[in-house]
């Protein structure tokens, strides 16, 4: 009986700690590798590490895990809280208590793809690794981010990349940089063609 | 036996020579990777074959094929071994093309390298040679290295030079003192490695990904296909933006500051930031080749689009010459493409003539002996100095300006201050003709124009001549050369030189009472643009390009509500391009119009003391009888964009759009989330969710919260100015702001946004005739004194 309750404990604690640990790992693990989202119809976003075939395609190089664009601090360490670096600038001031805007969460990394593809056509591929997590200041408050590269590629197989701020609850894109530039070879520019005019006569549909 | 033996021997020893001579006659139908045998070929071709080169070398072409073969109908097929030195060039003792680069005495290792795409493998030397054939994708590979170490080498070589000269005089420079000492090399990329790829699949574009730290060549659809890396001059010019990226980031890498968001130069599809960007990139082919004409090859061959950098060119319009009057002014050849002129094009590759013809005609008039009489060399270099002086400076998060690097609020002198310097650089007071070329105007005063230096032989390059010749390109702009920056505290104090006004004679200098909405009979105030496909490709394209932050949760993912009735209604994303009428009799340029949130409330009423008689006091404006003078008053203008809680509570920033409440028995203009409160609406129903309550129902979308127009004829409108517009006009993405309209919005309620605009040839959107036409202080611009405000109301109507 006694061994009974050795063993039941012992499996019970291997359960918690890998519920805790092991999945937080497994999370971490997985967050800062590439995975991609296809938006395969309107409604549907599937995700998945990406895979070499898709690597291929995006110039993803699968192997390189480390950031590449991340700058180790050079004046002074940046304070770390909850295994975040805190961003601020020089000049920002720190309340003595951080409120915070918002709680991390997980499946940030999934909204963020979701939130992305909900406006593009279906067969867009988007790429995203994250760079790092960190703590940003916002009006005196706290907000938790995710910085991560983004690789997108349009059906029509044209290619986009920038880095981002993403909010760790909401998935939401704060910030961009780091565009792409491109040098189109052809004079052609997206065109919206006006649908109606506001003036002093009221509105006049085109 | 032994028969048997033999014969199964003879037959085995037939079948294999016979595989042999198949491998071999096979073989000799394949083309070879690596050349044939040495010598020349007919036609005077360098066979460029292993051991035609000794260990490490290999060869590459020095300049496109046009040019080299001095056939300007080259076809895309043509054996380029014909071009090819027959001197031989080091590529690299590596074992794969990776080159390091060094500056200073300081080394990055593994600085750029080359393969044919990301996921190929490195090639390796044949017999340690990199001589490969021509038409082979290992030899486009020694290509693109080629000229990206010839280029980087170059660049560091003049960096260093740079660097050196303003240490050497002392003056108070951008470039920072710790540019080679630091240990994150800001002088590279943090990463260290610049990956460029010669032919990475992309057909009829080449791009430079700074996110990737990725130089993309692809391919012409031409038959047969021509690759872009066989056009040098493409390779150096996306080497160009990279290290104009690098030049703008300087600073603040410099100081090791923790920041993330990259400097820019460029946010919109146009803008002059990007225009900016692109002469400069065409510059940098000029750089290495000393040849002022870009893309003979890859942009003109078959695309017809090449570019040229100086008004001697052939390709110009008649009426283009280096003659004063002839010169590629702004605004006038704004839109101008030489292949083209009957048909202006709004794009950052043509408007970026402007800055390209300016650079070489400064470059060639120190060599002038009548003006300073450099030598071809030295002129280079100053004009590259002065490019690396402004690019540091505008760029800068630090926002010192340039001299030491410090937190000190007391030396915030460009971009505010660190917070927000992205916002000003990018928005409130952005990289324009006239910033960009204030600033190199004010380090050519520091340095060529010092008389103390007398870097002109025994003297400077006369003050006089200098502004002559900006004004003949139509830029200069300023009224002083700010040298005393835009510190809150100490922007009026310094010491400053005023341009002498009679110099200016192409450079217009308008009134921004001029530029309204127009009003003329019949004439819309605003174009609309909700039609659900038009929408869904503009959000498209701003997604893709990582041009805008997140559309609220709140609409549709296929723009349901969009109904394309060119009326505002709930639910929907509209574009909105306010129709700017120009009511001077010059040309306005570089108007932009700002929807992003400013400091215009006080206690969350609108101020209407701001020069727009909006609203009146009946109609809910701000109490200006109290509270005045001080922080929170609508005469006072935030110090910190409303950020900084701590130094100044009583002040935020808020967004453009009021709406009208009806209360008791009066209507009054009030804020969002006063108009929420009065409806109960519940927080979370916000478009920002309930930490968003300002922007509760109408929300310029981040990123597409600002417009640009490239220029406004006199007494017309964009849309008018822009020649094969007639009927109803069209936009491009960077000419319309996007506001999401929330679907709570009740029919009927009438909402009142109040933007800001201003231009690049204002005349008092910068100048404060208050402080002898002094720039504004950089705070100043979180208010309405640079700008014109515009005011457009709207009801949202189902």
């Amino acid at each position: 009986m006694k061994k009974i309750f050795i063993i039941s404990t012992f499996i019970l604690a291997a359960l918690v700690i890998f519920n805790f640990w092991g999945r937080q790992n497994l999370v971490t693990q997985r967050d800062d590798k590439w995975e991609t989202f296809n938006k395969v119809t309107q409604s549907e976003v599937t995700n998945y590490p990406t895979t070499k075939e898709e690597a291929k395609k995006a110039n993803i190089d699968l192997k390189k895990l480390k950031s590449e664009n991340s700058a180790p601090p050079l004046r002074k360490p940046a304070a770390v809280k909850k295994g975040r670096e805190l961003l601020t600038y020089p000049n920002q001031k720190l309340p003595k208590k951080l409120n915070y805007k918002n709680a991390p969460r997980e499946d940030w990394k999934a909204l963020f793809g979701q939130d992305v593809l909900r406006f593009l056509r279906p067969d867009t591929l988007l790429h995203v690794k994250k760079e790092k997590s960190a703590t940003i200041i916002e009006e005196g408050k706290g907000r938790y981010v995710e910085q991560v590269l983004v690789k997108l590629i349009s059906p029509e197989g044209r290619k986009y990349s920038y880095q981002a701020f993403v909010d760790s609850e909401n998935g939401k894109v704060i910030k961009t940089w780091n565009q792409t530039i491109h040098e189109p070879f052809g004079k052609k520019a997206q065109r919206m063609r006006a649908t109606g005019s506001h003036g002093a006569d009221g509105v006049n549909q085109f | 036996m032994r028969t048997e033996s033999s014969k199964t021997l003879l037959k085995t020893l037939t079948s294999f020579g016979a595989v042999l001579i198949l491998i071999i006659s096979v073989g000799s139908c394949v083309p070879s990777s690596n050349g044939g045998g040495k010598g020349k070929r007919a036609r005077g071709a360098t066979t460029n074959n292993t051991f035609s080169v000794e260990p490490n070398f290999g060869r590459y072409l020095t300049d496109n094929p046009i040019i080299l073969s001095g056939n300007s109908n080259l076809e895309a097929g043509a054996d380029l071994g014909q071009f090819l030195n027959p001197g031989q060039s080091f590529i690299t003792s590596n074992q794969f093309l990776i080159g390091d680069c060094e500056a200073s005495g300081s080394t990055v290792t593994n600085c750029y390298e080359v393969r044919e795409s990301d996921v190929s493998n490195y090639i390796t030397a044949t017999e340690n040679r990199w001589a490969f054939t021509p038409s082979s994708q290992d030899f486009l590979q020694v290509q693109t290295f080629g000229n990206m170490k010839d280029i980087t080498n170059k660049w560091h070589d003049y960096l260093e030079w740079s660097y050196s000269l303003a240490q050497g005089y002392g003056y108070e420079s951008a470039i920072p003192a710790n540019l080679f000492s630091a240990s994150n090399k800001p002088f590279w990329f943090t990463s260290g490695l610049l990956k460029g790829y010669s032919n990475c699949g992309v057909e009829n574009n080449a791009f430079y990904d700074p996110a990737g730290k990725t130089i993309c060549l692809g391919e012409v659809l031409t038959s047969p296909r021509l690759y872009i890396a066989s056009d040098p001059t493409v390779t150096w010019h996306e080497m160009g933006h990279a290290f104009n990226s690098i030049s703008i980031n300087m600073r603040h890498k410099a100081f090791g500051t923790n920041i993330a968001a990259e400097s820019s130069l460029g946010f919109l599809f146009y803008d002059e930031a990007g225009s900016i960007n692109e002469g400069l990139a065409d510059f940098y082919s000029f750089f290495v080749n000393g040849r002022p004409h870009f893309a003979e090859w890859a942009l003109g061959r078959y695309l017809v689009q090449s570019r040229p950098m100086t008004e001697a060119d052939s390709l110009h319009a008649p009426g283009v010459d280096t003659t004063t009057e002839g010169r590629l002014s702004y605004p006038t050849y704004i839109n101008y493409d030489p292949n083209e002129p009957e048909n202006p094009f709004e794009d950052v590759h043509y408007g970026g003539q402007i800055p390209s013809h300016f650079f070489h005609a400064f470059y060639t008039s120190l060599q002038d002996s009548e003006v300073c009489g450099m030598n071809s060399d030295l002129a280079l270099r100053v004009t590259f100095h002065l490019i690396f002086e402004t690019l540091a400076e505008v760029g800068d998060q630090t926002a010192t300006a340039s001299g030491s690097l410090t937190t000190n609020p007391n030396e915030f002198k460009v971009n505010l201050d660190p917070t927000n310097a992205v916002e000003w650089m990018s928005k409130n007071n952005p990289i324009n003709f006239r910033r960009f070329f204030q600033t190199f105007s004010k380090y050519f005063l520091r340095s060529v124009g010092n008389p103390l230096f007398s870097m002109c032989g025994s003297n400077e390059y006369p003050r006089d001549d200098y502004e002559k010749l900006l004004d003949s390109y139509g830029l200069l702009l300023f009224k002083t050369y700010n040298e005393d920056d835009n510190n809150k505290f100490f922007g009026h104090s310094g010491t400053r030189t005023t341009v002498t006004p009679t110099n200016r004679v192409k450079s217009e200098l308008i009134k921004k009472d001029l530029l309204k909405l127009d009003n003329r009979e019949n004439s819309a105030t605003a174009f609309v643009i909700d039609n659900q496909s038009d929408i869904k490709n503009a959000v498209e394209s701003l997604i893709l390009n990582g041009r805008i932050a997140s559309i609220s949760s709140q609409i549709d993912g296929n723009f349901a509500f969009n109904n394309g009735n060119a009326q505002i209604s709930p639910g929907e994303v509209v574009g909105i391009a306010p129709n700017l009428f120009n009511n001077s009799n010059s040309t306005m340029a570089g108007v932009h119009i700002l929807a992003n949130d400013w400091d215009h409330t006080k206690n969350g009423s609108p101020c209407n003391n701001l020069g727009d008689n909006f609203p009146l006091d009946s109609e809910g404006a701000a109490d200006l009888t109290s509270g005045e003078g001080a922080p929170g008053g609508c005469d006072y203008i935030t110090r910190y964009n409303g950020k900084d809680p701590f130094s100044e509570p009583a002040e935020s920033v808020t967004p453009a759009c009021f709406v009208e409440l009806a209360e008791d028995d009066a209507t009054k203009w009030v804020t969002q989330d006063r108009f929420r409160t009065s409806l109960g609406l519940s927080k979370n129903n916000c478009l920002g969710g309930e930490n968003s309550l300002k922007d509760c129902f109408i929300r310029a979308v981040k990123g597409a919260d600002h417009a640009y127009y490239s220029k406004i004829d006199p007494k017309s409108t964009w849309a008018e100015s822009l020649k094969g517009e007639t009927g109803v006009p069209s936009f491009n993405t960077s000419n319309v702001m996007l506001f999401e309209i929330s679907p709570w919005i009740p029919p009927g309620t009438t909402f009142n946004c109040r933007m800001r605009a201003s231009f690049t040839n204002c005349e008092d959107c910068y100048h404060d005739e208050n402080n002898a036409n002094d720039d504004y202080l950089d705070f100043e611009f979180s208010g309405a004194k640079p700008f014109k405000i515009i005011n457009f109301k709207f009801t949202v109507i189902d």
